[in-house]
């Protein structure tokens, strides 16, 4: 009787997972599908994979690539051509990891002959792994760029493949087509919804503070970031990741061979999460050689760097810019841009 | 490796369970699991493997001693030195940062320079456990409870076993070891395969649909309780005591069920404990093989209820402050079991076992040792006493808004089903225990096999949040 109830129950979990699996290479929600199925492609919500096809189709002659994480956000394409001239391009990919931005980046230096400079906003958190993303691993076009230490493991396929983002993503796809809702992405490479990171409305004045009442709400979406922060984004953090670091020693290589300017903003945190994620010796430590590696950049010619981390908006806890932890806004992102120009000049 | 990651189910799990049943020789078996132990093991932290070796050497060798001599004066050194070295290892790993903060605690107060620069000592996962059930085996010799081993390589594997290295049960060696050699002998049996896979998807379920459910909405609001309501601060009550439940009896469950696929049967480690009706079967029902465990070693050491009422009194409170420090090296884990022991203590005072008996008194008795047990579950949750008493003011004492707005409105939803599906689960459902009694003579139905696959591919989705048990940290 036992082995017929163990036929059931094996039989049960194979049809459950071939259902499963069928509907999501139909759906192909992230265009990473083994049979790379098209009768969904226009709905799929692969924000990656999206942006980067979005560069394909871009004829204007850009001048200046942004790069980034949803930090990258605040940053507008009409602020840098104003401060820069020519052309702009935003590519803010959230929470991207190195490998990820660097197969953008190769993307845009074949693609536009154009191209003078690259702005770079760096996160410290981008050095803690080197792995990218499963969405991005997977597809296929962005994959050829991704070098393979970064690629996923045997085990990171199943996660991503059985996992409950790519199962409610399978939905999605099918209530997207059915409401024909699309990724819009502009021809300056930022998003309509871009700047709607949380309920707070920062200030516009990058030198404005708070009142208590919006310190109290702030409070809380540092809190929930200072969670998010210790539980993945920085967990296990052990030292500067050395593929990381040679990514990045590439890039200030291949940009100086290909005489492009290259700009690096190091994003800073607001005072108080800081605060909460020193609390953990080794993050702080390694905090500070991520400032330190940076900082090195600054004596080669062709780079320049803004320290984000030393500015007013990072060490007064009143500060109004926030819109958690994380983010800040649109002037304080035009404010770093400033103090690249002057650098430049 | 944690149970609930893919590296465990789809790669060390299904490698070890085949290659133990495809043995060529039987009497490799038990060298295979040992090994694969040591993997387990290492796999999280291999540096700390000498120490379990270590610890494991130590009694075996001890035991051999113990059984070679007759001479009490020689059995007594023996066995101190057993318990000196477990003891000693245990406490310096697990108290060491404890006495210092302490001790910096009441510099400070006196003016004096603390102690700085002293590095903060890691604790080896597991620890808390394997030094019990290594301990125990020569607290059982010394007792002449039982024989020493001659074989090495099965009591090694009793002390690593994978399945109850981590976190329990506190098996004791007389259920394993024995077992252990017997079963390496014999064939595969679909019986308990059965049984293994019933008891570790139920187990897996509870601890991802449930407890981390239940967590991710409580987590973040008891990380800011100075600001959280009183609503709220019943609701991360009643959350964490059914994260808890679920969390550690699904890792039990997990566990037995492991043993099982391996034909190896381990004891129950939770009876339904929320309808116990007194703290005394509060014990009797939670953390079975821990609350037995102290009784056997140290209740009893201690005395027991065998120099009067007084001494029994103090004998349950020692106890019981000894097993909340086993949990942690914090002062609130110490009042957790100062409140567990006191209640014990009082129960018996008034003999309460024997009284109210009446259906509306056991609900009453119900409800208010649940009452306590939620209480004691704050102070057990709380890293530091000043968030204990933040958290239990803002319980008792009702300010300003009632709502529960620093509850993520993404997880709201989650939490409040799984709160409502857990409570009907631990108040009027069987445990997994009575739903393998119930089936071991007769045919489990064919929808308990359909409902298995389908839990086994809702946690298999939700396994990226990966999320340690939180009796890792003990």
């Amino acid at each position: 009787m036992n082995k017929s109830f163990l036929k059931i129950f094996l039989l049960t979990f194979t049809l459950v997972l071939a259902l499963y699996g069928a509907l999501f290479e139909i759906t192909n929600p992230h265009v990473t599908g083994f049979f790379n199925s098209k009768a969904f492609r226009p709905w799929h919500i692969n924000l990656e994979y999206a942006k980067f096809d979005r560069l394909k189709e871009v004829s204007a002659p850009i001048e200046s690539l942004v790069v980034g994480s949803s930090t990258s956000e605040a940053f507008v394409a009409a602020d840098v051509e104003n401060l820069f001239g020519g052309k702009a391009y935003i590519i803010s990919l959230g929470g991207a990891d190195t490998p990820t931005r660097f197969s953008v980046i190769q993307e845009a230096m074949k693609r536009f002959k154009s191209l003078k400079r690259i702005i770079y906003v760096a996160d410290f958190f981008e050095f803690n792994r080197a792995l990218a993303k499963p969405e991005v691993a997977f597809q296929s076009e962005m994959a050829a760029n991704i070098p393979s230490f970064a690629k996923p493991t045997l085990a990171g396929f199943f996660k991503y493949y059985l996992s409950n983002n790519s199962f409610e993503d399978s939905f999605n796809i099918l209530k997207r087509y059915k409401k024909d809702k699309r990724l819009q992405i502009n021809a300056d490479g930022t998003m309509n919804q871009s700047m709607v990171l949380s309920p707070l409305k920062a200030k516009s004045d990058p030198m404005g503070l708070l009142t208590s009442s919006q310190k109290v709400k702030l409070t809380e979406e540092i809190l929930e970031n200072t969670q998010t922060y210790k539980r993945s984004v920085l967990n296990n953090i052990k030292e500067l990741n050395p593929n990381v670091v040679n990514l990045y020693k590439r890039l200030a290589q291949s940009t100086k061979e290909k005489g492009l300017e290259l700009h690096f903003i190091m994003a800073p945190y607001h005072h108080d999460f800081k605060s909460e994620l020193f609390k953990l010796p080794r993050i702080e430590k390694h905090y500070g050689s991520w400032g330190r590696f940076m900082r090195e950049f600054d004596q080669e010619e062709h780079i320049r760097l803004v320290d984000g981390t030393t500015h007013f908006v990072a060490s007064e806890p009143m500060s109004a810019v926030w819109r958690d932890g994380i983010h800040f806004n649109r002037e304080t992102a035009f404010a770093f841009l400033k103090q690249l120009v002057d650098k430049t000049r | 490796m944690l149970f609930n990651s893919y590296e465990f189910l789809l790669f060390f799990l299904p490698i070890v369970l085949i290659g133990y049943y495809l043995m060529p020789k039987r009497q490799w078996r038990i060298p295979f699991l040992l090994l694969a132990s040591f993997y387990f093991y290492g796999h999280w932290n291999y540096k700390f493997l000498p120490l379990l070796l270590f610890s494991t050497f130590i009694d075996f060798w001890v035991g051999r001693k113990l059984e070679e001599t007759e001479n009490p004066k020689k059995e007594k050194r023996l066995l101190l030195l057993s318990l000196f070295i477990n003891l000693g290892v245990l406490g310096f790993f697990k108290y060491s940062n404890f006495f210092i903060d302490n001790i910096n605690v009441l510099l400070s107060a006196l003016g004096q320079r603390p102690w700085d620069n002293i590095p903060d000592v890691v604790l080896p996962v597991g620890i808390s456990f394997y030094t019990f059930q290594s301990m125990s085996y020569t607290i059982d010799l010394y007792r002449s409870h039982s024989k020493a081993y001659k074989k090495i390589l099965p009591f090694a594997t009793y002390v690593a076993f994978f399945p109850q290295l981590i976190a329990g049960p506190i098996i004791r060696h007389t259920d394993l070891v024995d077992q252990l050699e017997e079963k390496a002998k014999r064939g595969f049996s679909v019986d308990f395969f059965k049984r293994g896979v019933v008891f570790f998807i139920i187990g897996l379920s509870k601890k991802i649909l449930i407890a981390d459910n239940i967590a991710k909405a409580i987590d973040p609001v008891i990380g800011m309780m100075d600001i959280a309501t009183t609503t709220e601060a019943w609701m991360c009550a009643l959350g964490y005591t059914l994260q808890l439940y679920f969390d550690f009896s699904g890792y039990s469950d997990m566990a037995i069920g492991l043993g099982l696929m391996f034909g190896l049967q381990f004891p129950q480690n939770f009876n339904s404990p929320y309808k116990s009706q007194s703290i005394t079967e509060f014990w009797r029902r939670w953390h079975i093989t821990l609350s037995t465990w102290l009784r056997d070693y140290l209740y009893i050491s201690l005395g027991g209820n065998r120099h009067g009422q007084k001494r029994t009194y103090i004998n349950l409170l020692l106890t019981m402050l000894l097993g909340g420090l086993w949990h942690g090296a914090a002062w609130t884990y110490v009042i957790w079991g100062g409140i567990h022991g006191g209640f014990l203590a009082l129960e018996r005072w008034l003999k309460l076992d024997k009284k109210m008996k009446s259906k509306p008194a056991r609900l009453l008795r119900g409800f208010s040792t649940f009452f306590i047990v939620v209480i004691a579950w704050v102070v057990f949750r709380s890293e530091s006493v000043e968030l204990m008493t933040t958290w239990l003011s803002k319980m008792f004492i009702p300010q300003g808004e009632i709502g529960y707005p620093h509850f993520v409105a993404r997880h709201r939803d989650r939490f409040a089903a799984a709160w409502i599906i857990g409570m009907y689960i631990v108040l009027f459902k069987r445990n997994t225990t009575e739903i393998d009694e119930h089936y071991k003579e007769k045919a489990q139905p064919a929808w308990h096999a359909v409902g298995l696959a389908l839990m086994l591919f809702f946690c298999l989705l939700y396994l990226g949040s990966e999320s340690p048990f939180l009796y890792f940290q003990f």
